[in-house]
């Protein structure tokens, strides 16, 4: 949801190392990340600050991790699982490598890496040899399928 | 046997045994008067103390201030209150230390801190505070350790965890168990 970004984010783990010179913690071990309606579950997480302390990335690593997030009340929620989730605190986005799979509001996207910006709600997948992008979009819904035959003209 | 002679032996085993018993220790009491006496109280009491380490080249590594210091020789123990303790690493400044009150132990070269223990990061790099009950301190190492809980805090940050370890020169903070972090991110 849009309110996402503003929240703080909150992490569990079962420890921690925090290198008090470069700000940067290292956390492992079931790990859950949460921000207003997004949830991330991942083995591990790292998060770096600036000398104030302020997020300025934040990348978790599983087999896979996995994220999930309401985007509008009426559809479900988004979800997406990688090897990797980056999340860019200050541009607000999200870019899934490895693996990647994306499902939004009925579409799948399916990729080596897929980029999603938090603000726009904006998808680009990227493929590589081995994985090209696959994208599934659902047909419209019956009802507002118009019945045609061919060679009838446009309404 | 003539009675007199059975009568003048049992005296002497008798006298015997009370002078083995006085003298020979048998029924020394552990808590006898005078032991208690030498035992019990400190040798010696300093207040309003202040102090320098330095290491062999002749830079400080630590000062140290306490309200009070009582040391107890039997057990190599000195209750301190009020410490404060600041750490140095190549001249700087890295860590100060303070509690109500805390234990020294092994010549002071390990200090128990307890009661409202906070420790502050001092200098460049991420400022960093924590508050706990209690804080194992081994002044040679500089190494900080506690399995009570503790709070840490980094710019807005917030960092729980239940036990902690800080090796003041590597700049690292392990929490072993139960961590939690709430990081709050500037309004867009």
């Amino acid at each position: 949801l849009p309110g996402d970004r503003d929240q703080p984010i909150s992490v569990s783990a079962d420890k921690a190392s925090f290198n008090e010179k470069t700000g940067t913690a290292l956390y492992s071990g079931n790990i859950v990340i949460q921000q207003g309606t997004i949830r991330i579950a991942a083995d591990e997480l790292v998060v770096t600050t600036d000398a104030k302390g302020t997020v300025i990335t934040a990348v978790a690593r599983g087999n896979p991790a996995t994220f999930e997030q309401k985007t509008r009340p009426e559809y479900g929620p988004a979800v997406a699982e990688a090897q990797e989730v980056i999340y860019q605190a200050v541009e607000g986005f999200l870019t899934f490598n490895g693996k990647a799979k994306l499902k939004q509001e009925g579409a799948s996207f399916q990729g080596a890496s897929i980029s999603y910006s938090l603000e726009r709600g904006e998808i680009e997948a990227k493929g590589d040899k081995q994985n090209r992008v696959q994208l599934v979009f659902p047909p419209p819904p019956r009802e507002s399928r118009i019945s045609k035959k061919l060679g009838d003209s446009a309404p | 046997m003539d009675i007199r002679n059975v009568v003048s032996l049992s005296a002497g085993f008798l006298l015997l045994g009370a002078v083995g018993y006085y003298w020979g220790g048998f029924g020394k009491s552990p808590l006898s008067v005078a032991h208690v006496s030498a035992t019990g109280l400190p040798d010696y009491e300093v207040t309003g103390i202040e102090g320098v380490r330095t290491n062999q080249s002749g830079q400080v590594v630590e000062l140290f201030s306490a309200q009070s210091i009582r040391h107890y020789p039997e057990s190599d123990r000195s209750e301190i209150r009020r410490p404060v303790m600041r750490f140095f690493e190549d001249g700087n400044e890295r860590w100060e230390l303070r509690a109500a009150q805390a234990v020294g132990l092994n010549d002071n070269r390990n200090i128990s801190l307890n009661g409202k223990v906070q420790a502050e990061t001092l200098g460049e790099g991420q400022s960093v505070s924590l508050e706990t009950d209690m804080l194992e301190v081994d002044r040679d190492e500089q190494v900080l350790r506690t399995d009570s809980a503790v709070a840490i805090r980094s710019g807005n940050n917030i960092l729980d965890s239940l036990g902690l370890h800080v090796d003041i020169r590597g700049r690292i903070l392990e929490l072993p168990a139960q961590v939690r972090g709430i990081y709050v991110l500037p309004s867009h």
